[in-house]
């Protein structure tokens, strides 16, 4: 049913994708936190994530192309002190596709927080938690149907990222080739009209399945912390 | 009782009409011709088409791409008048969807190509090639255009598969969507060396070329222009693939880098 | 014991209060929006911005403009909402404290005595008001505080349960010898649990009170006399309905609520009380009874019948008048009343 390359091409964007969403995930959280408590600083620093928003994602690769290449200062330290290989490498891919969909996990993951009862936090300081107890117990749990909606958003959203994974670590069929660059060089194939007719209809239910997923979990939880939408009906 | 041309609106209306004749003539001014083109040839074409419009032409509208690409728009219905691509493959394949009328126009040689002085010079250009992957070591990467649809990789790959290098240097091919993006990739520093067109060599003055590849390693490198017959101004067309076929154009392609082929005279 | 004296300035709102004298059960009242959350949040260490002192018994909880932070005061606190874990059910909300398993208090005598065994399995948002302010109550009490601070939270409950919780909390706060603070503006509440009084009002801009024992809050001049009823005013002067007679107070009485058509606590001492004239329209809601006359002994909590010793109206002797829906005081704590 499915070619060697297509499956190569589907691993590869899951594990691209995967990496990408939890590798930023802490940072993400901790973005998150500090937007949420707002002060000074917060309006750069929101406008700082959404950059990725409103670049266009072949800049993306671009920056990280001269910020993380091999000839770059930081990449080269990468590379030979940690043994870090990002360009042409899937890790490369992954971090850009990270870089990309960042901002729909800060998002969510803001909303949520912002959402939370600043009264419980009081509550829980009330009865003797230190501020990590008070994470673990109250702020975490309760933000977690928000992490998992922003996660599998971002999930989606990685899944389909093309631009900047395709100027910072190549289309390298096996290493780098997502499917939407798999897509992308079927087409530029003679012929290769329906291999890419396959990768999409492939790439759009892996996208149907992950955004199915999440948003099924993400009501679960809600509704088992009391947080349902009814108040919005 | 009303003579003619007495109401306003008639007056009008033939006050429009002179108007209109009068114009006429220029109605029928030079359009801007639109070509499209292989990457490699994004220097050399430039400047033929600012001595074309030296010459008191329109100056044609250039768009620069991989063949593999620019044929796909071209066959989905991109508005051009010709197409410079970088091999007959895709020159036919286009014909397949559009009538074109094509010959033969440049030639052009397969280079191995470094950063200005990253690399050990090679000496004879065969043993150059066999030491490839000890010039290439562990980690490091052959950039050359995709060889699935790219002219230059296609080149490429048949020259290493020629020199039997194909199945040791699989795995560290780093092939892209043209053949100038490889060679961006080797001016960066990222890939230690990429396949490229002698051309290129001339006109990235970050790159040097180690070693021309022996002709006889890959099927002959043919540049193609094609003229659509279905695309308007088929006149101006014509004039500036004249002009391209021209002996002054025939100079510059060849200081250029590239090989001018010689064509059955334009009907 | 909590000795304090604090000042405190957020935006346009100062406060200042003191307790000087060590107090145990100290109860804070005031008309709303004078600030007594306000001061309860300071006293657990919430406002950012505080001066003076917070001792409790031989802590210093805050000094200065340094304080411990609220985790680490030891507090009990009830808050005006109940503030309940959403995520977690009544039972583990309860339990959330993880009081040591030689706690003082057990989690099943609280759980009897709030009445809380049908809810223990539902979520937060499955409690009505009353339940889930019962449900905070409990957690509080079982996280074995130093101290508690509660925030009117008897407000959602019925008589029956506030009862229970109120003997609860008696039994608690003297079985482990811990310092209460309670906000309210239900005198009777405050009287049936605490010893001292601090009453909190607006002079000038600054909310401010300081910490009496309770008998001298109430007592002084006059031996005004403990009392609910409905109140309204009117233009200056108070006219209340007591027992069938419509009554009016030209001084304003010690406290005062700002919801003046609603029921109302007041300290009112009788001699400033008059009764209307013959003609005037009767306050809201003040039908005419023929009362009884009630000796003191004949006094059952629970009962609605009070009698009102002390002169009232011009040159009266002492009259009896049938309440309408006042409140009788627990007699546990009649002794403070002088």
């Amino acid at each position: 049913m499915m070619g060697e390359a297509e499956m190569l091409a589907t691993l590869l964007s899951l594990q691209v994708a995967a990496v990408a969403v939890l590798g930023s995930l802490p940072l993400a959280l901790l973005v998150a936190t500090r937007l949420a408590r707002g002060g000074r600083g917060t309006l750069l620093l929101d406008a700082l994530v959404h950059l990725p928003l409103v670049l266009p994602p072949v800049v993306v690769g671009y920056l990280l192309l001269i910020t993380l290449g091999t000839q770059a200062p930081l990449g080269g330290w990468l590379k030979e002190v940690l043994g870090l290989r990002l360009v042409f490498h899937w890790t490369g891919a992954a971090l850009a596709a990270a870089v990309v969909t960042f901002p729909f996990q800060v998002r969510a993951l803001r909303l949520a927080l912002e959402a939370i009862d600043p009264g419980l936090h009081r509550a829980a300081q009330s009865l003797g938690l230190s501020p990590w107890a008070r994470f673990r117990r109250v702020t975490f749990p309760l933000a977690l149907p928000g992490l998992l909606a922003g996660a599998i958003t971002a999930f989606a959203a990685a899944l389909g990222e093309f631009g900047a994974i395709m100027t910072f670590a190549a289309n390298i069929p096996g290493e780098t080739q997502t499917l939407p660059l798999a897509i992308y060089s079927a087409l530029q194939t003679p012929g290769g009209e329906t291999a890419a007719g396959r990768l999409v209809a492939l790439a759009i239910a892996l996208a149907l399945a992950g955004l199915l997923l999440g948003e099924g979990a993400a009501r679960h939880l809600r509704a088992r912390t009391g947080q349902t939408l009814g108040s919005l009906r | 009782m009303t003579t003619a041309f007495s109401s306003l609106r008639q007056r009008r209306a033939l006050l429009l009409l002179l108007a209109l004749s009068l114009l006429a003539p220029g109605l029928r001014a030079e359009e801007a011709v639109t070509v499209f083109a292989a990457a490699s040839l994004r220097e050399a074409l430039e400047s033929q088409a600012a001595a074309y419009a030296a010459e008191g032409h329109r100056p044609p509208r250039l768009v620069f791409a991989a063949s593999s690409t620019l044929a796909r728009q071209l066959a989905a219905g991109a508005e051009a008048q010709l197409f410079l691509s970088a091999d007959e493959r895709w020159m036919e394949n286009l014909g397949e969807a559009r009538p074109l009328s094509s010959a033969p126009l440049l030639g052009n040689r397969l280079a191995l190509l470094a950063r200005k002085g990253t690399q050990p010079p090679c000496g004879a250009p065969e043993p150059c090639l066999r030491a490839l992957p000890e010039r290439l070591g562990q980690d490091g990467r052959l950039a050359l255009g995709d060889p699935q649809h790219v002219p230059a990789g296609r080149y490429g790959q048949a020259a290493l598969s020629f020199y039997g290098l194909l199945p040791t240097l699989e795995g560290q091919l780093l092939p892209a969507d043209s053949v100038r993006t490889a060679l961006a990739w080797v001016a960066r520093g990222e890939a230690p060396l990429g396949l490229g067109y002698a051309s290129d060599a001339r006109v990235l003055p970050a790159l040097e070329a180690l070693a021309i590849i022996p002709a006889e390693a890959h099927p002959p490198i043919i540049y193609p222009l094609g003229r659509l017959l279905d695309a308007p101004q088929q006149e101006d067309a014509r004039a500036f693939e004249a002009f391209l076929r021209g002996p002054r154009a025939r100079a510059a392609w060849k200081a250029a880098g590239f090989t001018p082929l010689a064509s059955p005279p334009q009907s | 014991m909590l000795r304090f004296s604090l000042a405190l300035k957020k935006g346009a709102f100062a406060l200042r209060a003191e307790a000087p004298e060590p107090c145990q059960r100290l109860a804070l009242m005031g008309p709303s929006g004078v600030g007594k959350s306000t001061l309860l949040s300071a006293l657990a260490g919430f406002e950012g911005q505080i001066q003076g002192t917070v001792q409790l018994g031989d802590r210093t909880l805050a000094a200065g403009k340094k304080g411990l932070a609220p985790e680490a005061r030891r507090l009990g606190m009830v808050f005006q909402r109940p503030l309940l874990f959403p995520h977690l059910t009544a039972e583990e909300n309860l339990r959330f404290a993880r009081p040591p398993v030689l706690s003082p208090v057990s989690f099943e005598e609280v759980v009897a005595r709030l009445d809380l065994a049908p809810v223990l399995p539902r979520r937060a948002h499955q409690l009505s008001g009353g339940e889930a302010q019962r449900v905070a109550l409990g957690r509080a009490v079982l996280a074995a505080p130093a101290w508690l601070l509660l925030d009117e939270p008897f407000a959602n409950l019925d008589p029956a349960r506030r009862e229970a919780a109120l003997s609860l909390l008696d039994e608690v706060v003297e079985r482990q010898g811990l310092t209460l603070v309670l906000a309210t503006h239900r005198l009777e509440e405050a009287v049936s649990l605490c010893d001292h009084l601090l009453p909190l009002w607006e002079q000038g801009g600054v909310s401010t009170g300081t910490a009496e024992p309770l008998a001298k809050a109430l007592g002084g001049a006059g031996a005004p006399t403990l009392v609910s009823g409905t109140l309204r005013e009117t233009g200056g002067t108070l006219e209340f309905c007591y027992g069938g007679q419509a009554l009016r107070i030209k001084a304003a009485p010690f406290l005062r609520e700002k919801d003046r058509a609603g029921p109302a606590a007041a300290l009112i001492d009788p001699q400033d009380v008059r009764a209307l004239p013959a003609g005037a329209p009767a306050p809201l809601g003040c039908p005419r009874f023929e009362g009884q006359r009630l000796g003191a002994d004949r006094l059952r909590h629970g009962e609605d019948l009070f009698t009102l010793p002390g002169p009232l109206g011009p040159g009266d002797g002492s009259v009896a008048f049938t309440l309408l829906g006042a409140t009788v005081l627990p007699p546990r704590r009649r002794d403070a009343v002088p």
